[in-house]
């Protein structure tokens, strides 16, 4: 009977199915998360400088993408790479995660400095947890970006 | 034809593509699957061929949970696996069968 299964398993045409994490790269970095959302606060800024609706219009069209931005990688750390070992040792992770997503909602719905700002910290705080669940050790730098404040790499 | 006869069959063959299902399903083996039309059940621990809910793809995974009508669905080596933890509970009806070898 085994021998008639393994000659059926051999011989029938047979389809693909998969058994994938959806194209396992191992290709992750928060540092995408961490441009978009200086970014969304660098347009916050900017929008209390310009006068004509032409600037304003382009401002508010960069803060919408890149709060998305924020957003969608995020989701893709979230989703794709941090594991429940990690939301297990990072207890905070999960509310991180959260609290960023609807920041980077209220800084597209708003003109709040404050949240905008709040939302580069929590995106920063991700990226340091990012780093030690790689074992390398995070470290805040400063950006050099026009918002004056830092971004998280690492030493290994 | 292929597509019509495949549809028809009570037993099919799948080839795998990946790992989730490390060590006991290997990347690129064969098993044999009993469509759903012909199952008696479904337990705790079976290993089913399901479309994935977000795309339609066919995605082959262990059935951790059931309630009602609904499975929780995990791989094997959950370390390289998108299962129910990214998308949730699936339905019974995106069931295509039941890896019977």
């Amino acid at each position: 009977m085994k021998r008639v299964i393994q000659f059926l398993v051999n011989n029938l045409p047979f389809k693909a199915v998969y058994a994938h994490c959806d194209i396992p790269c191992g290709i992750y970095d928060p540092t995408p998360a961490q441009i978009a959302a200086h970014t969304v606060l660098r347009m916050t800024q900017l929008l209390g400088e310009k006068d004509s609706m032409h600037d304003i219009a382009r401002v508010v069209h960069v803060k919408e993408e890149h709060g998305g931005k924020v957003e969608e990688e995020l989701g893709t750390l979230e989703n794709d790479y941090f594991k429940p070992e990690h939301f297990d040792k990072f207890p905070n992770l999960k509310g991180l995660l959260a609290d960023a997503v609807k920041l980077s909602i209220a800084t597209r719905q708003a003109v709040d400095i404050q949240k905008a700002q709040d939302l580069v910290d929590k995106v920063l705080q991700i990226s340091e947890i990012f780093y030690k669940t790689k074992n390398v050790t995070p470290k805040r730098v400063p950006s050099l970006y026009p918002t004056k404040g830092e971004i998280v790499t690492y030493t290994p | 034809m292929f597509d019509f006869l495949f549809c028809i069959s009570p037993i099919v063959v799948f080839k795998i593509f990946g790992n989730s299902m490390n060590p006991k399903y290997k990347n690129k083996g064969k098993v044999l699957v009993q469509k759903k039309w012909f199952l008696c059940s479904l337990n705790v621990q079976d290993v089913i061929v399901l479309k994935d809910p977000r795309n339609g793809n066919l995605i082959i995974k262990r059935i951790n949970k059931i309630k009602k009508d609904l499975l929780y669905v995990l791989g094997d080596n959950n370390k390289e696996s998108t299962d129910s933890r990214i998308f949730g509970w699936i339905k019974k009806s995106q069931i295509i069968g039941k890896v019977v070898y």
